[in-house]
């Protein structure tokens, strides 16, 4: 991306000469399905790419363009879909055999979206099997190929690490968004729960699922969530909350916003090369005027035991058919988790919801009582680990890698509150290093103009992964 | 010995319509375990307050 406003982001830039007439949304797509071809051997991020469907697709667009039809934002930007997400014409596998391999009759909610927006649909990326893990095999990370992309939406995160796409949908249920986001280098948001419609989406657990877009700049996470965001009636969860402009913050800056840095565990501890990069982040927001103050949630130390109790009985119920005819196909640690889940005692599951509620009231009350507008941490406590690697090296400890990454993530799933990854540095390694920026329940906004405010000063966005391409014609 | 032994996840097992030799028993058991403990830091923390409402939806038809 030529960066000459940085507000504008990768869509808003493409948009601008599409209805300049300087591209066409075929250029762009050809341009896009060239960059997968050259890439996609090297990382896996696709799972299907619909070549003959998506060049369809944006001739149709530019017939609309060339006919003076109205342009949004979307029109014409070659995008792709975790493949949990329904995309009619395409089978939805989820990462795992045990799905049918029979195409969709529907577009998911935000697909048709997508679609309506003139959005041109590029392909399916690949999973962690069920949504359900950190790793997302086959899927390798664009800045090191021996390691991992980040799960469950890695191959969303690698697509766009590479620049093959500006943006891929992505699902998040402990941290599925934004833990490729981080170890990908790019941006990525986890909306508030009840902001964007989940009809049409494989679940892993009801009351936690979040779907979300992972772009290449915070601008492009804005555009992209105001085409996903608001009522559904075919999701009962989602809010009638009226959508705001999420790009009307974006210049805003962070002057005088009350930010809270969150400390302790779950927080802490974090690898060396993390805890530099976030503390210089912390700095920068300082430095362009934002209030600074320290925040501890002694509440959300439970995190993991919350998150399990409640992902794994949701989980059970939702693939109960599955366990039951065919086990064998799912992997065995997912096997044992559904397993465990169908047969917990229902007093552990309460005992997570409960938890959960008085979670939401301690980081309620500390936005409260400090006035905050938004709280940040790293997205992780580490960075990308080695793909054959369970533990990773965390400060003076060994941790699991997906308790590790999930521990960070998970508070705002089971908040419910909106939260962003941005890139905010590297780690000796050279592997990227995410900056976690949450706000109050519905209030993207805020989050989004103070990502871009970060991105704008540090311009680490323009920073790219060995494996990429410049999907630009 | 934790509280989810062979036996009693065997017999969970088969009462839930799940087929046992289709499992991991034993590694179900520690998992269960495992939460066993999680259960008790999450009660501690809800602090057996009963006005802990885990029910936060309004009913409002589709």
């Amino acid at each position: 991306m030529a960066v000459t406003a940085i507000h504008r982001g990768w869509i808003g830039d493409a948009a601008q000469r599409l209805r300049d007439g300087r591209i066409t949304s075929v250029d762009l797509t050809k341009a896009a399905l060239a960059g997968i071809d050259r890439v996609d051997r090297m990382v896996h991020a696709f799972r299907v790419v619909d070549q003959e469907g998506a060049v369809e697709s944006a001739a149709a667009v530019d017939a609309r363009l060339s006919a003076g039809e109205d342009c949004g934002p979307m029109t014409g930007i070659p995008v792709a879909v975790k493949d949990i997400i329904d995309m009619a014409g395409h089978a939805t596998l989820c990462g795992s055999p045990a799905y049918p391999d029979r195409p969709r009759r529907a577009d998911a909610t935000v697909v048709a979206r997508l679609r309506q927006a003139g959005a041109v649909l590029i392909g399916k990326t690949n999973t962690h099997e069920l949504a359900c893990g950190v790793y997302s095999p086959p899927t390798t990370n664009p800045w090191d190929v021996d390691r991992i992309p980040g799960g469950s939406s890695g191959g969303s995160g690698a697509a766009v690490a590479t620049g093959a796409v500006p943006m891929a949908l992505g699902s998040d249920t402990g941290g599925s968004i934004r833990i490729p986001a981080s170890v990908c280098g790019i941006a990525g948001i986890k909306p508030t729960f009840g902001r964007v419609s989940r009809a049409g989406v494989e679940s892993l657990a009801w009351s936690l699922d979040h779907i979300g877009p992972l772009a290449a700049t915070v601008a492009d996470c804005a555009v992209s969530l105001q085409i996903l965001a608001g009522h559904d009636p075919a999701d009962p969860a989602t809010s009638r909350r009226p959508v705001p402009d999420f790009g009307a913050s974006l210049e805003k800056g962070v002057d005088g916003l009350r930010i809270g840095v969150l400390e302790g565990y779950p927080f802490a501890p974090l690898q060396d090369g993390v805890a530099t990069a976030f503390g210089e982040a912390v700095d920068v927001f300082r430095n362009l005027g934002a209030e600074i103050s320290g925040v501890h949630i002694p509440e959300l130390r439970s995190t993991l035991g919350a998150e399990f109790a409640i992902v794994g009985p949701e989980a059970a119920a939702y693939h109960r058919r599955l366990l039951q005819e065919n086990p064998e196909l799912v992997a065995p640690g997912i096997r044992q988790l559904l397993a465990s889940g169908a047969i917990a005692p229902s007093s552990h599951y309460l005992a997570g919801l409960r938890a959960r509620v008085v979670m939401r009231n301690g980081l309620r009350d500390a936005f409260r009582q400090d006035r905050l507008d938004v709280v940040v941490c790293p997205t992780l406590p580490g960075t990308a680990a080695p793909v054959d690697q369970e533990e990773f090296e965390v400060g003076e400890a060994t941790e699991d890698v997906t308790a590790a990454y999930v521990r960070t993530t998970a508070p705002f799933n089971l908040s419910g509150q909106p939260a962003l990854s941005i890139p905010c540095g590297y780690d000796r390694r050279g592997l990227p290093v995410g900056l976690q920026i949450a706000g109050r329940p519905f209030d993207e906004a805020t989050v989004l103009q103070a990502g871009a405010a970060y991105e704008a000063a540090t311009r680490w966005v323009e920073h790219h992964p060995p494996i990429h391409v410049d999907a630009t014609p | 010995m934790g509280e989810y032994p062979v036996e009693r996840v065997l017999k969970a097992l088969e009462n839930s319509g799940l087929n046992p030799s289709r499992f991991d028993v034993e590694g179900i058991g520690r998992t269960l375990d495992g939460w066993l403990a999680d259960s008790r830091e999450l009660d501690g923390l809800v602090d057996s307050d009963p006005t802990v409402n885990p029910v936060s939806f309004v009913p409002e038809w589709p």
